[in-house]
């Protein structure tokens, strides 16, 4: 177990979580994980395929329950969704049938905030993510990385403390993403947020973290953390230093032996389908 | 504006009445019931003066629009429920199929039993008749939802009552569009075919009427009506259809 700091924001204590399908042995997709996340920090879970990532994400939102342990948000045992969790998804999740500005304002409509008010927060939020001006236009008339940014200002505009991201970038080219890496590390300095980042890419979690937690595959556990020790912002000549590169090197070395494992099991489990 | 599709409906019923009166005219394909468009034209003129007749039409409307209705609400409601709750819907399944495919007319007898000879008996099989569209498009519908839009309602703890209203909805608009012109059209078949058999009022009724009195020309022109209210409110649910974004 890591040791308790006082000051942890967000702390995940010996969570546990199996799935059943009928006729096979249960799956253990996570076994008593435990991670403590610092106000104010970047901290990139990473993992192969299939480690139960996602369902650590699910669990951190409280979008399922665990089966054991749990999640400690500020001092307090969550119990479902927590107001101060932000979650942004993998996959593209903005309301076809809401302008930018109705969807950002989705939450503070939830949460029963004034239409005056609402149409202010969301002009504001839009800004922040370098939408201005494109309040009044429908999610089909933007290009993925806008849909993206639209969906992350809609989970900012609850202000949450703490920013959790399911491979907010996966579906978006490499460019963008790297854009896109930047304006959150921009956004987060602005508004005082903790993130928690899930990925599967190593260069986009060295680019962002102070922190990497590296989990193995099946069952899941964090198998290592490393530190990240390079200065902000990260710029183009941070991330073609030496050091970077290390550091990325060093995550592989770590992570692959997890993936190669990961993507045996998933051969032989097709194999064994026919 | 006369774009090429106008033109083409123009001409298609322009070449429709042509045939028909030509048929007519040379007395070739059942010429007692194929009449000379000029009758049918009389016939209008004639009906459309008579208050009769637009208390009939009011029966049709009335009975077609308030079954529609009734419908549109509780088939909206159930297929919401049938895809919320997936191991309901799934059980559920094969009796809502077989209940949407059989003709609807055989409730008929049942509901007169209960409902009598008047316009409960009409309305009831509106909505028996276009419940089924509805409820079937909004349930295909759910089925359809993005997951992820869930999610994230439910990141926001939301409430049940706002992710029907916020997320199911809007969600169904396209498929519900659909099933509401479904069942607009079944509403006026199961309510004209109730009034021309058993009824005492309403179009399907005076059709039949002039059927028997030999009234050609007048039957023709009840016909031409009830063609023109389905086109009505077909035009009337596009209007809205494209108030609806995307």
């Amino acid at each position: 177990m890591t040791q308790k700091k006082a000051n942890a924001v967000l702390s995940v204590e010996q969570v546990s979580k199996s799935f059943y399908v009928e006729d096979e042995p249960p799956i253990l997709a996570l076994s008593e994980t435990d991670l403590e996340v610092q106000k104010g920090e970047f901290v990139a879970v990473i993992g192969p395929s299939g480690c139960g990532k996602s369902t650590l994400f699910n669990i951190i939102g409280g979008l399922i329950p665990s089966d054991t342990g749990q999640i400690v948000v500020e001092g307090k045992k969550t119990n479902g969704p927590d107001k101060q969790i932000g979650m942004v998804f993998q996959e593209e999740s903005t309301f076809a049938w809401r302008t930018v500005e109705e969807n950002i304002a989705f939450p503070l409509e939830l949460a029963g905030v004034p239409k005056q008010d609402r149409i202010k927060q969301a002009a504001h939020f839009a800004d922040l993510v370098g939408l201005s001006g494109f309040e009044k236009r429908y999610p089909a008339e933007l290009s993925c990385g806008m849909r993206q940014r639209v969906a992350l200002a809609r989970t900012l505009a609850l202000e949450p403390q703490i920013l959790l991201m399911d491979e907010p970038f996966a579906a978006l080219d490499e460019q963008t993403r790297m854009l896109l890496g930047e304006k959150i590390t921009e956004i987060r300095e602005a508004l005082d947020q903790t993130v928690l980042l899930i990925t599967h890419n190593i260069t986009e979690a060295v680019q962002l973290s102070d922190r990497v937690a590296i989990m193995s595959f099946r069952p899941g556990v964090i198998k290592r953390i490393l530190d990240i020790d390079l200065p902000r912002p990260r710029g183009p000549e941070t991330i073609s230093s030496d050091k970077f590169g290390h550091y990325v090197g060093e995550i592989w070395a770590d992570l692959r032996e997890e993936a190669a494992r990961g993507l045996r099991e998933s051969e032989r489990a097709l194999a064994d389908e026919h | 504006m006369l774009t090429t599709p106008i033109r083409i409906r123009a001409f298609s019923l322009f070449a429709i009445w042509l045939i028909w009166e030509v048929n007519a005219q040379i007395a070739w394909l059942v010429p007692e019931v194929f009449t000379p468009t000029s009758q049918i034209f009389a016939g209008l003129a004639e009906i459309s003066v008579s208050p009769v007749f637009y208390e009939h039409l009011f029966f049709t409307i009335f009975a077609t629009g308030f079954g529609f209705l009734i419908a549109v609400i509780s088939g909206t409601i159930i297929g919401i429920a049938l895809g919320a709750f997936r191991i309901f819907g799934r059980a559920m399944n094969p009796y809502i199929a077989a209940f949407a495919s059989s003709p609807k007319i055989i409730f008929l007898p049942v509901v007169m039993s209960f409902a009598g000879w008047g316009t409960e008996t009409k309305v009831t099989m509106a909505v028996i008749g276009a419940i089924f569209p509805i409820l079937l498009s909004a349930y295909a519908g759910m089925l359809t939802i993005n997951p992820v839009h869930i999610r994230v309602a439910r990141s926001f703890n939301i409430k049940w009552y706002d992710l029907v209203r916020k997320v199911y909805l809007p969600s169904l608009r396209h498929p519900l569009l659909v099933g509401f012109r479904l069942g607009f059209g079944a509403a006026l078949v199961s309510v004209v075919l109730t009034e021309a058999k058993f009824g005492e009022s309403g179009l399907g009724f005076l059709a039949m009427q002039y059927y028997g009195l030999y009234a050609i020309g007048k039957m023709f022109s009840v016909l031409v009506i009830l063609f023109a209210l389905a086109m009505i409110a077909n035009f009337l649910l596009d209007r809205f259809a494209t108030r609806v974004p995307h």
